[in-house]
């Protein structure tokens, strides 16, 4: 993953987090899953995307010090 | 240069709204569906902001270093407490059956394992039937045998068939109680089970007495000669032929139907449609509720407290209907009361007196046959039109502050132009006091044509 795409991660986590908070309270609301049972989704989703961020990070590091 | 964001004004835009549906569907019960559904509000703001986003990536504009910034997360966090407060308050719990969207009809959770019910009992000929706890559909029809008798099914929904066997097992129906009071218990209730729900034909003796008490699903009652009793979380009911009288309290329902009730009937509680039809006895309706609303031959009185409008009527021999904004009601024995927020009213034919205060609306009046009833109409904003019969004769005082006055009548009323507005005063030979008063609006006093009016049943 180049540079840019990283930063893009990092740039659309926070709306994809508001989008996953919101989709678990509404299938709370609505009597399917409660949200005491379903918000480590959350914490997996924050945890994958900043994985994903930081993947995009590291591989330009690496080339960089290539000579 | 950081790119302005269109979401602020878009949520501006959406509060804007809201609170115009507010001031123009007053009777909707917005704070309700604000519980259940604020979530998508989060929903929306992210998919808006995630949509903005990825275009100012694809025009390479400059991106901010956060998708949503801090501040931003502590307004989510207010409107997460807000949100979550006010579905507490509402009364709403997660665990409510069918609390949500049908999801087109298939339930998510699970497979559906159906289970054979059928057992039946002998009792007295006017025994109480009390339903506990239930969930599902329930048909109850009065029968000449003296017994209960119970076949249908229960419908379990699990992930494997050995979890639904044991759940139904866990779940016995039963009929207990002696011969004056029989107990179906379907045992429905048993925590951590998957949703259990009974689809029950119940035959009862003609005369029996039902009381109930459901969390979810659909009651149809008919042929039952003692008194009905439904309390529920979440029903739709269907009364027919009921002997006795009714009283429901439904904290939610989509749907009322009764017809042919000869007792009293109370219903209470908040849901959507009501449908009422040939009740003998006293009806009282206390709630909100939105949906359309029709009464049709009541020989009783018509009690109705909304959260919006209040409205009494001793007899309607004729209908009555409520649709969000609009009344219209045809053949009404009066005292008729109807006091309101936002409705257009169109009454053909009423008796004895009426009373109408509205804050907004549209009026339009034609009483029955002579003589006619007093009057007494008074809205904030809207024209009043009222026909009455050529020979009428009533003592009319008509005023509107900003508009005009039409005068069918002619010299026996004499007309009055104050600063914006008109009065209209006189009397056509004694008669009843007619007073009409508008704030901003037209008010016409129209002669009707010769075609007969309606006819009023007694």
């Amino acid at each position: 993953m180049n540079p840019r795409a990283a930063s893009m991660v990092g740039v659309i986590r926070g709306p994809v987090m508001l989008i996953a908070l919101g989709v678990l309270l509404a299938i709370d609301h609505a009597g399917r899953t409660s949200f005491a049972r379903t918000w480590p989704v959350l914490l997996i989703l924050f945890g994958a995307l900043t994985l994903l961020e930081r993947a995009g990070d590291r591989r330009p590091s690496i080339t960089q010090k290539q000579p | 240069m950081k790119q302005p964001s269109i979401v602020a004004p878009l949520l501006v835009i959406g509060l804007g709204a809201l609170f115009l549906f507010r001031n123009l569907y007053p009777d909707l019960p917005l704070l309700p569906y604000l519980a259940q559904y604020w979530p998508f509000l989060l929903i929306g703001w992210g998919v808006l902001r995630l949509a903005e986003l990825l275009f100012w990536a694809a025009a390479s504009k400059p991106l901010p270093a956060r998708g949503i910034s801090a501040g931003e997360w502590v307004l989510v966090l207010f409107i997460c407490i807000f949100g979550a407060s006010l579905h507490a308050a509402i009364g709403f719990s997660s665990w409510w059956p069918r609390s949500g969207f049908a999801m087109g009809g298939l339930d998510v959770l699970g497979e559906r394992f159906e289970y054979p019910i059928s057992a039946e009992k002998s009792c007295s000929r006017t025994p109480r039937i009390v339903i506990e706890d239930f969930r599902g559909s329930a048909r109850i029809t009065g029968t000449d045998a003296d017994q209960i008798k119970v076949t249908g099914h229960e419908a379990i929904r699990s992930f494997t068939e050995e979890g639904a066997n044991r759940a139904s097992h866990d779940s016995p129906f039963e009929l207990a109680g002696d011969a004056n009071e029989v107990v179906v218990r379907t045992n429905q209730n048993h925590l951590g089970y998957p949703r259990i729900e009974d689809d029950l034909e119940i035959e009862v003796p003609k005369g029996a007495a039902i009381q109930a008490h459901g969390r979810g699903g659909d009651f149809e009652l008919t042929h039952v000669g003692g008194g009905v009793t439904i309390e529920s979380e979440n029903a739709s009911v269907q009364l027919s032929d009921i002997h006795g009288g009714a009283r429901l309290d439904l904290r939610r329902s989509n749907m009322v139907h009764a017809a042919n009730v000869e007792g009293a009937l109370e219903l209470k509680g908040r849901g959507s449609d009501i449908d009422l039809e040939n009740v003998a006895g006293p009806v009282t309706i206390e709630g909100a509720y939105t949906g359309a609303m029709q009464f049709q031959n009541l020989a009783g009185a018509l009690h109705f407290n909304g959260p919006q409008t209040d409205l009494n009527v001793e007899r309607i021999p004729g209908q009555l209907r409520m649709v969000l904004g609009n009344f219209s009601g045809t053949n009404l024995v009066g005292p008729v009361h109807l006091s309101g927020r936002s409705r257009d009213v169109q009454i053909n034919g009423f008796t004895n007196a009426l009373d109408l205060q509205i804050e907004r609306g549209d009026i339009d009046l034609r009483p029955g046959e002579l003589p006619l009833p007093k009057m007494d109409v008074h809205t904030h904003a809207g024209d009043v039109t009222l026909t009455l019969p050529p020979a009428a004769k009533f003592d009319l005082n008509a005023s509107t502050k900003s508009g005009e006055i039409d005068n069918d009548f002619g010299a026996p009323l004499n007309l009055y132009h104050t600063h914006r507005g008109a009065t209209l005063l006189g009397s056509t030979g004694g008669g009843p006091a007619v007073n009409i008063e508008t704030d901003r609006g037209r008010v016409t006093i129209r002669k009707a044509s010769e075609a007969p009016l309606h006819k009023i049943e007694q």
